[in-house]
């Protein structure tokens, strides 16, 4: 049995078929989680108590969702690539505070066995994915088109570094921090939201590589999303806020500097 | 070929599971009391000896395969077919003896839902690349 490779597009059709997975799996979890935060200890895969942070946990899925629905028709390999690396990032990030944190999960609700399945299959997939995708199409070309300039560049590596301490940092002492959060959160929420510090500060830095904006602009696009998704999470009335705790500002300048450097990268590159 | 290539990472996957099983660092399954009284690999997956011996021939039997496209598809069409059957087996015997954290498949094989939902995708995964079509090359 053998496919030809389909005219115009690098993006092979069991990608898509992939990618049509993750949404439904996705969205199943951000649509409840961002927008009805409050019923999260209900239904959600694990101990969630407050509304605010079921809501930035939902925040990754909601925005994804949106982001993967415009992926899944993308046929530059190259743009579509670099989203599915972050996806098998983020997977093996948030499994493994899962293997911390089993006894913070409902094994049984839908959700949980959702969410395991959804976060195990990237892991054996998308490498056979990539795989796959070499053997129909062969090396995607990079070269062409906008290159991210010296300074950028210099600046998106600078942020990484930051950014992948500051994930591990929450990562490994997420007990200690959570005391000192702003809101009542439990460690569990703490690995959890270290993922997003990780996929969405530093992984900019390794999704640059050889410098090709068309590679790197559809991650800070979904970078200026979750920045923007993250706010209201702040602003709605979603329980107490503790200003005077040593964490006040962290998670909220977290996201506006995600908004704002991806915005500002894109306008920079806006000719494109 | 990424047929074989996927078939020997599933059986390396499995090789490995079967050998941090085997090994006697506590850490890396750690035991629980409640329940069954399971180890649970890396913290998630319910284990005893038999489960990682079967996690091994699964990974040995799946690297082994991977030397030629026709056994790889053999492989995936077995170890798929019998996957998605232990995760039916396993959901049904959970749904009736009303969702306990872990349970006895057959009175020998510890399982839990994270073991049923590793069985579900990598069953599916085998099952992908016993039927996956070959692409031409560009």
């Amino acid at each position: 049995m053998s496919v030809p490779k389909a005219a115009g597009s690098t993006v092979p059709r069991a990608v898509r078929i992939y990618i049509g997975l993750v949404i439904g799996a996705i969205a199943s979890f951000g649509v409840p989680l961002y927008l009805y935060p409050t019923g999260a200890p209900s239904y959600w895969a694990w101990t969630v108590a407050e509304p605010r942070t079921a809501m930035l946990v939902g925040s990754i899925y909601f925005v994804s969702t949106i982001f993967y629905l415009f992926l899944y028709r993308e046929r530059d390999w190259l743009r579509v690539e670099m989203s599915l690396r972050s996806l098998f990032v983020v997977a093996a990030w948030l499994l493994v505070a899962a293997m911390f944190h089993w006894e913070s999960f409902y094994p049984y609700r839908p959700l949980a066995l959702v969410w395991l399945a959804s976060y195990y299959l990237p892991l054996f997939f998308l490498p056979i994915l990539f795989r796959l995708q070499r053997e129909q199409f062969g090396a995607t070309e990079a070269a062409a088109g906008l290159r991210i300039g010296p300074a950028w560049r210099g600046l998106l590596r600078l942020r990484a570094a930051i950014f992948a301490l500051l994930a591990i940092a929450m990562f490994v002492r997420a007990p200690e921090l959570a005391p000192l959060w702003p809101w009542p959160i439990e460690p569990v929420n703490v690995r959890m939201l270290s993922g997003q510090v990780a996929l969405f500060g530093a992984f900019a830095g390794l999704a640059m590589k050889e410098g090709a904006w068309r590679r790197l602009q559809p991650f800070m696009i979904i970078t200026a999303m979750m920045g923007l998704a993250h706010l209201p999470a702040y602003v709605l009335p979603l329980g107490g806020y503790d200003r005077s705790s040593p964490l006040a500002l962290f998670p909220v300048l977290v996201p506006l500097e995600w908004l704002v450097t991806s915005v500002a990268l894109l306008a920079a590159h806006r000719s494109t | 070929m990424f047929v074989r290539y996927g078939v020997r990472l599933v059986g390396i996957t499995y090789l490995a599971l079967g050998i941090l099983g085997f090994l006697p660092i506590d850490g890396l399954h750690p035991f629980h009391r409640e329940g069954v009284g399971a180890d649970y690999l890396l913290g998630l997956v319910a284990i005893n000896w038999l489960h990682n011996l079967i996690h091994l021939a699964i990974g040995a039997s799946g690297v082994w395969a991977s030397s030629s496209l026709e056994r790889s598809r053999l492989w995936g069409w077995i170890t798929g077919v019998v996957l998605l059957l232990v995760f039916a087996a396993g959901m049904l015997q959970a749904a009736l003896a009303g969702y306990p954290a872990d349970q006895l498949l057959l009175g020998l094989v510890p399982l839990n839902s994270p073991g049923h939902m590793l069985h579900l995708a990598t069953g599916g995964l085998a099952l992908y690349l016993a039927r996956a079509r070959v692409p031409t090359a560009a």
